[in-house]
């Protein structure tokens, strides 16, 4: 009688383990997803569209190279697209932009700087 | 006589196989997964809000609206007349209406597929919210003038949408 207690509470405790152990794979494979270069970089982009799009003439804002989001290696404007290359991944598609102002960026030591106008 | 050892041991093999079994079927259903999930951040909405301003600084720079200049470039395209340009402008629909504050119709400019105000409503039923374009409708009222004399007030209605990018 208590060998077969023990047994349905070995066999509990081992699904409880196998459960808990999918469980951490899945949301180590989401966290690595989100945190991925590639939604970095596409929060980079489309937040320099965002301020280009809102941008004044004589107005200029700078990304920093160094930040939190990863080390940014490039940041280039041309034909009217956003490509930011962070952590050695290369922008494929970049993000378009609207603007009635020239837009252009200048590279810096330890930054970027985006003139607009 | 059972042997109790093995049957131990036979058990501890057992676990040991399902376990594995568990990992396997794990990482191939995540691995599989992870080539379709794309996290995805829309910012159309605000694309739209911004495109609105735009818009409406150009048309109405101080508030103020010319008529007779619109009358001189009647039938002129949106993003040409305000100077706009970008990559993709086809994904933008924008839409000005001119009126008096009676309601009275005086002009009405558009670019883009207006097909796409329908395909909006389609979106908001349901399906892809990755695909919802971004929609913004801002009214504003306007000093009509014609030769720098004021004829009336106004408003300025501008509709704009902004579909997924390619």
């Amino acid at each position: 009688m208590r060998n077969k207690r023990a047994a349905i509470l070995n066999q509990i405790v081992i699904q409880i383990i196998l459960i808990g152990l999918v469980f951490s794979v899945f949301i180590m494979a989401t966290a690595g997803k989100v945190n991925g270069r590639g939604v970095r970089q596409q929060i980079i982009e489309k937040q320099t569209a965002i301020l280009i799009e809102s941008g004044i003439p004589g107005v200029s804002f700078s990304i920093e190279k160094l930040q939190f989001n990863g080390y940014i290696e490039e940041v280039n404007v041309k034909e009217g697209k956003v490509y930011v290359n962070i952590d050695g991944l290369p922008s494929g598609k970049g993000y378009p932009f609207f603007s009635p102002y020239p837009v252009e960026v200048i590279e810096e030591e330890n930054k970027f700087v985006i003139f607009i106008g | 006589m059972i042997n109790k050892r093995a049957v131990a041991l036979g058990s501890a093999v057992v676990t040991l196989y399902r376990v594995m079994m568990v990992i396997v079927i794990a990482f191939i259903v995540l691995g599989v997964s992870s080539i379709f999930y794309v996290h995805y951040i829309n910012i159309r909405a605000t694309e739209a809000v911004l495109l609105t301003r735009h818009v409406v600084d150009c048309f109405a720079p101080d508030g103020s609206l010319d008529l007779n200049l619109l009358r001189d470039n009647k039938g002129i395209e949106v993003f040409d007349y305000c100077h706009i340009s970008g990559a993709n402008l086809e994904r933008f629909f924008v839409r000005v209406n001119i009126s008096k504050v009676s309601g009275e119709n005086i002009f009405m400019f558009e670019q883009g597929d207006s097909g796409s105000l329908w395909v909006r409503k389609a979106i908001e039923v349901g399906i892809d919210k990755k695909y919802a374009p971004g929609y913004y409708k801002g009214e504003y009222p306007v000093l009509l003038m014609e030769d720098l004399n004021k004829v009336g007030d106004g408003k300025l209605i501008v509709e704009s949408l902004v579909k997924y990018e390619k």
